[in-house]
């Protein structure tokens, strides 16, 4: 699969703070990536530095295979949406994406059908023609989010995109991101572990500025080789150990990690744990399978700490 | 996209911008005010005047003729120090002179007001980042040079309307097509020179990215600008070398300003480049910061 996105040996201070130690990334093209990393990672100076907004010390940035940034070379191809960004406060929605529209190559008649569906797609049909000045936080956050997807962007940056909304418009939002799933690639930059499991494919972690560790979402959560049973009461199970080679167990409060190795994969640790638990009457509850992200987060955030 | 669609493009959205947020509004309605009031000062000042002379010479005074006799354009010759121009002058409407003095001197102060904050301001609240990944940045600054120039065309046209509706009403006589064909050239000349400082408040703008300092600072270089024109046109001073002073006199607006009015091209002509350039170095100046810095 060839790469939305290269990064090589990125390199940014700002007087003695080193933001970006030498950062390696490489993005597949169709993906949906998180980009993770505790503050002061060097997340958005990353988004800024792609985005043609920041100045590298040094460093490489590839995009689509057309090189770092250039608004002719990459005619409507990249957006994004920057953090903590005031929109212009005096005119309306309309006339504000229309012009972000307009100015990314799409004709009038183009641009007020896509501002017409990105409207619709974040809810604010109903205040297309209200200022900018006059809407809340979130439907602000909303607009910034529209702008973003105005167009056919092939590559799409995400900075804590829903910080602010409520919950229902956090699962809204999420939707329409998963509805690009396949025609664009978007990178999502968020704190938030749970939104970011249920959303993206890949991952990649961002630590003192470096690539810590990239992958699928499989990959990094592990899911072809640990399984969890969360269950009412633990239960001796070494018997279960004994019985199947290649297995090995832990608890971790009332739930039971499996993790497997050799021709494991996770329905043969399931058919083999699963009875077990059945038989001594342990009180299945949950089954999970792989670590949570928060939990590939915080193993990979310590290793990197040493 | 070209540049030129990318530049038009952003010099539309500025203007837009521009007239929605309130505080250009007000400046342009303060301006238009001023305008208005400084025209019917003017109008009582000339009407006072002719009543007086009628009364000393006991016969009814046509001002046009009195404006051009050749004892007004001595007069005025002496002013000026240039007998052309003011032979110029003096067949220039009193309602559209005294407009082009009114432009010239308070527009590059509206300019200061209204332009200095054009691009710091969308740096300082980040909306700039939205528009910097769509366009280079040549285009976007470019656009809105232009689209602040063409602002500050809508204040010096509103302003030369309120002068003429203002004569229309209380000037007796007033050459009602010659004063606004006249009013029309003015204000070109008077867009003219304020780009000169239109380019000093836009390069402001994009060395700094608050709207206070880019204010400052603008005001600063809009004052050293002032001065320095005065002092380098100082009579002992240009004596000691004429040619050396002549020439610096033109990286300053004011060294342009009176072959502005000149009647041949040959001499307005330079005059209007001089100025053109004046502002599109400053902006440059500004442009050098702004291309090299994070957004």
């Amino acid at each position: 699969m060839s790469a939305a996105l290269k990064i090589r040996g990125l390199r940014k201070s700002y007087g003695r703070t080193v933001a970006l130690d030498g950062l390696d990334v490489t993005i597949p093209k169709g993906a949906i990536c998180g980009f993770i990393g505790p503050n002061g990672a060097g997340k958005t100076t990353t988004f800024g530095i792609v985005g043609g907004l920041i100045r590298a010390d040094s460093g490489e940035v590839d995009i689509l295979g057309k090189g770092s940034l250039a608004p002719q070379a990459h005619p409507g191809l990249f957006t994004m949406l920057p953090q903590d960004c005031e929109l212009s406060p005096h005119v309306s929605l309309r006339q504000l994406l229309t012009h972000y529209g307009r100015l990314q190559g799409l004709t009038a008649g183009e641009a007020q059908k896509e501002v017409d569906a990105r409207l619709d797609e974040v809810a604010l049909t109903d205040r297309a023609e209200a200022r900018i000045k006059t809407l809340s936080h979130g439907m602000r956050r909303r607009v910034a989010i529209a702008q973003a997807l105005l167009g056919s962007p092939k590559l799409v940056l995400l900075d804590e995109p829903t910080s602010g909304l409520d919950p229902e418009l956090v699962l809204r939002m999420r939707d329409v991101f998963a509805s690009h799933r396949g025609k664009r690639t978007l990178v999502v930059s968020s704190h938030n572990l749970l939104e970011l499991e249920a959303l993206c494919d890949h991952v990649i972690f961002i630590h003192g500025g470096r690539c810590t560790r990239a992958g699928t979402m499989a990959e990094v959560t592990e899911q072809g080789l640990i399984m969890r049973y969360t269950v009412e009461k633990n239960v001796d199970v070494t018997p279960l150990e004994q019985a199947q080679a290649g297995l090995e167990m832990a608890w971790e409060g009332t739930t039971l990690i499996v993790r497997g190795s050799g021709s494991w994969t996770a329905p043969t640790i399931n058919a083999a744990v699963v009875p077990f638990l059945f038989h001594v009457s342990a009180g299945l509850l949950e089954i999970r399978r792989g670590k949570s992200l928060e939990d590939a987060y915080r193993q990979i955030h310590s290793e990197a700490d040493g | 996209m070209n540049h030129a669609q990318s530049i038009r493009l952003v010099a539309a959205f500025d203007l837009l911008e521009s007239l929605r947020s309130r505080k250009a509004i007000v400046l342009l309605l303060l301006y238009l005010m001023g305008s208005l009031g400084a025209s019917g000062i003017f109008i009582r000042i000339l009407v006072a005047l002719r009543e007086r002379l009628e009364e000393e010479i006991g016969q009814a005074v046509d001002m046009k003729q009195l404006m051009e006799s050749p004892g007004m354009a001595r007069v005025v010759g002496g002013l000026t120090g240039d007998l052309d121009v003011a032979k110029a002058i003096v067949t220039i409407p009193p309602m559209a002179l005294f407009y082009g003095w009114l432009a010239m001197n308070f527009v590059p102060l509206l300019v200061l007001f209204t332009s200095s904050d054009s691009i710091s301001g969308d740096l300082s609240s980040g909306a700039v980042r939205y528009s910097l990944f769509r366009t280079d940045r040549i285009s976007w600054a470019l656009g809105k040079l232009v689209g602040q120039t063409a602002l500050m065309a809508v204040g010096v046209l509103v302003g030369a309307v309120a002068c003429w509706c203002t004569g229309l009403i209380w000037l007796d006589k007033m050459p009602v097509a010659d004063t606004a064909y006249w009013l029309l050239r003015i204000s070109g000349r008077a867009i003219v020179y304020s780009f000169a400082y239109l380019g000093m408040a836009m390069c402001a703008s994009q060395l700094t990215r608050t709207r206070a300092r880019a204010g400052a600072l603008a005001l600063v270089i809009m004052f050293i600008a002032a001065a320095g024109g005065s002092i380098v046109q100082v009579e002992p001073l240009v004596e000691q070398a004429p040619a050396l002073f002549q020439v610096l006199a033109k990286l300053f607006p004011s060294g342009h300003h009176l072959s502005l009015w000149h009647p041949h091209l040959s001499r307005s002509l330079p005059a209007m480049l001089g100025l053109f350039a004046i502002g599109l170095a400053f902006f440059a100046l500004g442009f050098w910061r702004f291309a090299r810095r994070d957004a």
